[in-house]
């Protein structure tokens, strides 16, 4: 009886794993969804052959590692088949084009500011190649 | 990822030019470098965005400069989820690489804002404006010297530096304009590695260590690199970086020379 509970407790754990692993494998985060499937195909694993000779009833357990086989194969498809692209962003595009124009102001005011610098070092070398 | 990717890899790149002037050999108009991020937790990653860098030329009425260009845009699958846009550039000498504008437009999952440097070297200082999503807008001075860079023009700054003079363990400071606030970003030359690298095969490298002074954005010391193909160009290829959660990783997917 106290068997039965706790490998109950265990399944519905390793159930756990494995749906927020197949929550996980449709977002998009790599390698890292893998985690949680296989923690839960582990412990579907473990629980299953533990069970192999008894007489409890075993749906939960396979649910765990059908749900966590699952993940895995979503989760490893999209890592492989599945390409990183950047959407076409054309305000994006805009913005950095528009950009350019807007600098042109603050760029003529830099500018400025170091011709100045650049007047007064002049002067400077001048008073020292004609001390008079 | 509420900082941005390119603080990150800004801060990496430091070094000490008080004494040295910088003559660009490294970089042309029309260099185009795409990367790679992704954010790594117990050696398993994630790709999240693309960041490209970009260099055109730009006319003003009396001088001709560089305008560096980086750009993060998160990819497809996480445009839903996170979105950036996030635009760096910094407008430069074409010799010295000394900024005259820096603009910084971000927007990351709706955090959006905006900064822009106007260096007065004459004066010492620059005009930082900085804007944010609320509409409010903040002007104010920030002292500089001679050797005080932003986060773009400090990527391509270093990228002029000889270190094949360096040693291993040599440490070098550089002032990095980072919100409105000079940091001092301490890097140490740690030798050469070699990389596979994309395009290019196997390519010997300078490695460096980069850390703060005040580690508000990158974690402990010699965790976080950089890798500079070791030729003339100086390519970053690789950036590696502890932060609190996790780390990240940029490498170079895409070169254009």
């Amino acid at each position: 009886m106290q068997n039965k509970f706790l490998i109950t407790s265990i399944s519905i754990l390793g159930l756990l794993f494995g749906i927020v692993g197949l929550v996980m494998s449709f977002l998009p985060l790599g390698t890292i969804d893998l985690i949680p499937s296989i923690c839960g195909l582990f412990i579907g694993g473990v629980i299953f052959l533990l069970t192999k000779k008894s007489r409890i009833r075993r749906k939960l357990v396979l649910s765990v590692i059908f749900i966590s086989f699952l993940a895995i194969l979503i989760s490893l498809f999209t890592v492989l088949f599945m390409e990183n692209k950047v959407a076409e962003d054309l305000k994006f595009e805009e913005k950095q084009e528009q950009s350019v124009e807007e600098a042109s102001e603050d760029l003529e005011e830099a500018l400025e500011d170091l011709e100045d610098l650049e007047d007064s070092e002049d002067s400077e070398d001048s008073e020292d190649v004609n001390p008079e | 990822m509420k900082k941005n990717l390119l603080i990150i890899i800004a801060v990496f790149i430091t070094h000490n030019i008080m004494a040295q002037k910088v003559t660009n050999t490294a970089f042309k108009s029309g260099e185009k470098l795409k990367f790679v991020a992704s954010y790594n937790m117990s050696s398993l990653w994630t790709d999240l965005a693309e960041i490209t860098m970009e260099v055109s030329d730009i006319k003003t009425s009396s001088q001709s400069l560089y305008r560096l260009k980086c750009a993060a845009t998160t990819y497809q699958a996480w445009d839903s989820y996170f979105k950036i846009r996030d635009l760096y550039e910094s407008y430069v000498d074409k010799i010295s690489v000394k900024p005259f504008v820096f603009k910084r437009s971000i927007d990351e999952g709706g955090y959006k804002k905006d900064i822009k440097y106007v260096y007065k070297w004459k004066s010492g200082i620059v005009n930082a404006t900085i804007k944010k999503r609320n509409g409010s807008e903040t002007n104010q001075e920030v002292k500089i010297t001679d050797d005080t860079y932003d986060l773009v023009s400090v990527l391509y700054m270093i990228r002029n530096i000889d270190y094949n003079s360096k040693r291993i363990g040599d440490l070098m400071n550089i002032k990095v304009l980072i919100d409105a606030n000079v940091e001092i970003v301490t890097v140490k030359y740690a030798g050469l590695e070699t990389l596979n690298v994309a395009n290019m095969g196997k390519k010997k490298c300078h490695k460096l260590s980069v850390s703060l002074k005040d580690d508000k954005i990158l974690k402990g010391k010699d965790l976080n690199n950089i890798w500079l193909t070791a030729d003339e160009n100086k390519i970053p290829v690789l950036i590696k970086a502890e932060i609190p959660v996790g780390s990240i990783q940029v490498r170079i997917s895409e070169i254009e020379l």
